[in-house]
């Protein structure tokens, strides 16, 4: 993870230098994006259904401690055991010693951006303990030793053939780039795997805070092989996933599906809550939920920036994104990318760390439009860059020319004669000033050195003086 | 301070920033349209968009108005994908089928104990009855609390569900709106077959899951 | 109809043509012209970098400047979008905002004056080639003209209206996004010329003259056929003004 100035700029041009990964990343996008337009035509109050969710939303994080206690309250009640983390080492500490207690040799995990975001997968196969990511996308990646590109779609920067290589060299089989029969060869492989694990790990799409339930939506069936077989179930939850009620669920159901694959409905809509199918030797004996906060809590204070915790992780708004369909997900730097990624960032890591994310957005707003929880992303970019500002993050020098700048436009005449000049100057030279970045494959657009003000004031000196002289010939005539 | 209260309290002090909303809870009276709002059930309609709608996901579907011609649906797509054994969820439905199918395959009953798993991953077809189908997007309901086998509904290359015309509802927002949370909280939904699309967006039927799914809708039931 | 002009920048700079077009399209439809001597900028630049106490006095600045006009309006959907709406993200010393919120309502960019205010419907005349139009950003997304502009071009006799491929996404330029990551700059800039030359028209509309120079200068550097065309040139060309 680089979330340097110089490394991201370096990571941009080797992407855009590389065909394969835009084909593949435009490719997967514009299906995502011709999926969701199918189903939102479909729906007629999909508006409705923005705006619902959006105060409901509203509503859970500014009553977070309510919420939370009331889930907290019923978990218990349903026999879940809820670990509460204020940071990612907390986090970690707290599954280390589930793991030793229950003296765990092997984890499945579903896929889980928050597992990503504490580092948990490094930190497991550290203490010994195998872990294996069990979603297709994730197992490619994590054979790779990358980490997801996409917030939905782990491995989409890869094509078939470097799938194909990636599982000749990691598993030892021989070479295919048949989609069908690599999805074969990671089934047979993480069926055993499944079958031997004693503990499932996963995230948290939403909880139910009246009920002490949570839910994971899928396609593969893996989150739900990790949630009934091992005789364990471990849940990693940030603190905003909370939804009031189970009467709630259906309006997010309708709208995070199409919103992240284009599907109506995922295959799998996993509910637990609770430990219940011990009856049969069935499923996990246990089920242990950790409350993240790392950060979040923080977020909630301010009273914009806080709507970035509605957000429900359906990467729409990378999808969508310009920038994201040009260079994919790493530029980004961290797990959370693209448009919402660029919020989180700073947020998350600090104004430093993350002084950078903001700006790697040209505010086109695409993202907001799309956004089914209605996030103004653009707006909290430009509230987050206000705070990099502030926080005298920015680039060197930067400051002061703003500063002159807002002095020249206070003074007309001073304003006027510093764009008059490169005008002048251009006329000499004509060749690229003042960004060499920018003019590098674009030809330069020249100054005008008349200008509008100049030009609009002696046609209207014209004007009156014609105006003058038709009134004198009238007057003659 | 345990981190429970230092998360709690950081909360308390982030609100202290206006906020737009008065209570906690206040969304769950506008959270579903009313019941009474909704036109009148159509069950035909319902069950040609549940039909639709499980098509689309790749599910098969069946109409069969005797046990008779679900038992004939069911003994036909064993044959054809050559399978001899059959289990079943342990369910009344499923139960009284099975043993209508017994002559021709074998039934199995599990061991309910450790070896449970890996007595049930060999076994690649299952027979299973569901608590609610829903019409709006081809969905199966299963509530997974208490005694019911859950591993027949995902292990299995191939699942046959049982679905009567009693237990289909309109949405979601139906499901939720008629049962109880208690039945809510031990819940799976599954629409269609498994399926991934992480190689190049290509759609691959039979993930971790079931690669073919057959629903059998009762009609007279 | 009184209309105050606001000139952007890069209108009064870099195409003072254009907004004298726009001119000529006001006076045209009736509306008698006034321009406010003094007027800079309405501050965008540093805002979007992050510079929001340092526009404060340029912001109060502009709602003294054109407090008390009928109409403002300006040839830039990105400009009026600052002061309609990213006004309200600054400061402004509590005895403006009355004056800020008048402002907010009567501030207009071109199109969208000359159809919801002007009630124009169209000015005829005639441009016997083919066009595309560009969704500008902000003029698309914050303000929501999204039609106003087809609906004038559309209007024209004789003139061929093509859509082209995802005319709404972004051209690229972004302001100093375009120096800050300028590869990626140009990249986004290089897929919206390429849909502009598969439209096959002869020219690219735009209703921001910050996109029209970004599309523009790519064109002409890698020696493309489609030219760029602010609509204001465009309506004032097809009347012949």
């Amino acid at each position: 993870m680089n979330l340097r100035a110089s490394s991201t700029r370096q990571y941009i041009r080797t992407a855009l230098k590389n065909d394969n990964l835009r084909q593949a990343v435009n490719k997967a996008t514009q299906t995502a994006l011709q999926k969701r337009l199918a189903i939102v035509e479909q729906t007629p109050n999909w508006e409705d259904l923005r705006l619902r969710a959006h105060s409901i939303k509203q509503n859970v994080i500014e009553h977070l401690d309510e919420y939370l206690e009331r889930f907290e309250k019923k978990c218990g009640e349903n026999g879940i055991h809820v670990h509460w983390a204020t940071d990612a080492e907390e986090a970690r500490t707290i599954i280390k010693k589930i793991v030793r207690q229950n003296n765990v040799a092997s984890i499945v995990k579903s896929k889980s951006l928050t597992t990503e975001e504490i580092h948990l997968n490094p930190f497991l196969t550290n203490l010994g303990v195998e872990t294996l990511e069990t979603d297709l996308g994730e197992y490619i990646v994590q054979l790779l030793d990358q980490t997801p590109s996409h917030l939905t779609a782990p491995a989409l920067h890869l094509t078939r053939q470097d799938v194909g290589r990636i599982f000749q060299q990691k598993l030892g089989v021989d070479y295919t780039e048949n989609p069908h029969e690599l999805l074969q060869i990671a089934r047979k492989k993480l069926r055993q795997k499944f079958l031997q694990a004693d503990m499932g790990i996963s995230g948290v799409n939403f909880a139910i805070a009246s009920s002490g339930a949570f839910v994971v939506i899928e396609n593969e069936a893996n989150a739900r092989l990790s949630m009934g077989l091992p005789r364990i179930h471990l849940a990693v939850m940030g603190i905003e996933k909370l939804i009031p009620t189970f009467q709630d669920l259906p309006l997010f159901l309708k709208l995070l599906p199409p919103s992240a694959t284009g599907q109506k409905q995922t295959v799998y809509v996993n509910i637990i809550g609770g430990a219940q199918y011990d009856v049969l030797g069935e499923g996990p004996e246990q089920v242990h939920i950790v409350l993240l906060d790392n950060g979040r809590s923080k977020i909630a204070a301010d009273v914009e920036l806080r709507e970035t915790l509605f957000c429900i992780r359906c990467g729409a708004c990378l999808n969508v994104c310009p920038i994201y369909q040009q260079v994919g997900g790493h530029a980004y730097g961290w797990i959370y990318m693209g448009p919402i990624g660029a919020t989180l960032i700073p947020q998350f890591l600090g104004l430093h760390e993350g002084r950078f994310a903001p700006f790697l957005s040209s505010l086109c707003g695409a993202c907001h439009e799309i956004c089914p929880m209605r996030i103004r992303i653009p707006h909290h970019l430009l509230k987050l860059r206000n705070q990099v500002v502030e926080a005298g993050f920015s680039k060197k020098g930067e400051k002061s020319v703003f500063k002159l700048w807002a002095f020249l436009a206070q003074h007309p005449v001073l304003y006027r004669l510093t764009t008059w000049l490169p005008g002048k100057i251009q006329i000499i030279y004509r060749r690229p000033f003042p960004a060499p970045g920018y003019w590098r494959k674009r030809a330069l657009g020249l100054f005008d050195s008349r200008g509008f003000r100049r030009r609009f004031l002696d046609e209207q000196k014209q004007r009156k003086r014609r105006a003058n002289i038709d009134q004198q010939h009238g007057m003659t005539t | 301070m345990n981190s429970r209260d230092k998360i709690l309290s950081e909360i308390r002090s982030a609100r202290q920033n206006p906020s737009l909303s008065a209570t906690a809870f206040e969304s769950i009276n506008t959270a579903g349209e009313k019941a009474a709002d909704k036109p009148p059930k159509n069950l035909p309609a319902m069950v040609q968009q549940f039909q639709k709608e499980l098509q689309i996901v790749a599910g098969e579907f069946y109409l069969a108005d005797t046990e008779a011609k679900a038992v004939d649906i069911i003994a036909n797509c064993l044959k054809q994908e050559g399978f001899s054994r059959l289990m079943t969820s342990g369910t009344p439905g499923a139960e009284r089928l099975a043993k209508r199918l017994n002559a021709a395959f074998t039934i199995l009953s599990p061991p309910a104990d450790q070896e449970r798993k890996s007595y049930f991953a060999d076994i690649p077809v299952a027979l299973v009855d569901v608590d609610w189908a829903i019409a709006e997007t081809g969905a199966l309901v299963i509530h997974t609390r208490g005694a019911k086998s859950t591993f027949p509904y995902f292990l299995p290359q191939c699942l046959i569900a049982l679905v009567r015309s009693s237990q289909l509802l309109a949405d979601n927002q139906e499901l939720f709106d008629t049962i109880e949370d208690k039945d809510a909280q031990n819940t799976m939904m599954i629409t269609g077959p498994s399926r991934t699309a992480d190689i190049e967006k290509i759609l691959i039927l039979g993930a971790h899951g079931p690669r073919r799914l057959l629903v059998i809708f009762m009609e007279n039931e | 109809m009184q209309v105050a002009l606001f000139i952007p920048c890069l209108s009064e700079h870099l195409y003072p043509q254009s907004a004298m077009s726009m001119v000529k399209i006001l006076r045209h439809i009736g509306a008698e012209i006034d321009y406010v001597d003094g007027q800079t900028c309405c501050g965008q630049p540093a805002f979007n970098s992050g510079y929001r106490k340092e526009i404060i006095p340029i912001a109060e600045r502009f709602i003294k400047l054109f407090r008390h006009k009928q109409y403002v309006v300006a040839p830039s959907g990105s400009c009026v979008a600052m002061v309609r709406k990213f006004y309200y993200d600054l400061d402004i010393h509590p005895n403006l905002h009355q004056a800020r919120d008048d402002l907010a309502a009567k501030i207009f960019e071109f199109t969208e004056f000359l159809v919801d205010v002007a009630r124009c419907d169209g000015l005829g005349g005639s441009f016997p080639h083919a066009v595309t139009y560009h969704d500008s950003c902000h003029l698309n997304r914050e303000l929501g003209i999204h039609e106003q502009p087809r609906q004038l071009i559309r209007a024209i006799a004789d003139v061929q209206f093509i859509e082209m491929e995802q005319s709404d996404i972004c051209c690229g330029f972004g302001g100093t996004f375009s120096f800050k990551f300028a590869d990626l700059s140009i990249a986004m800039t290089e897929r919206k010329c390429r849909y502009i030359e598969e439209s096959g028209a002869e020219y690219c509309i735009g209703a921001d003259s910050s996109c029209l120079m970004n599309i523009e200068g790519f064109l002409r550097r890698h020696g493309k056929k489609a030219k760029t065309m602010h609509i204001a040139d465009l309506l004032a060309a097809s009347l012949g003004l």
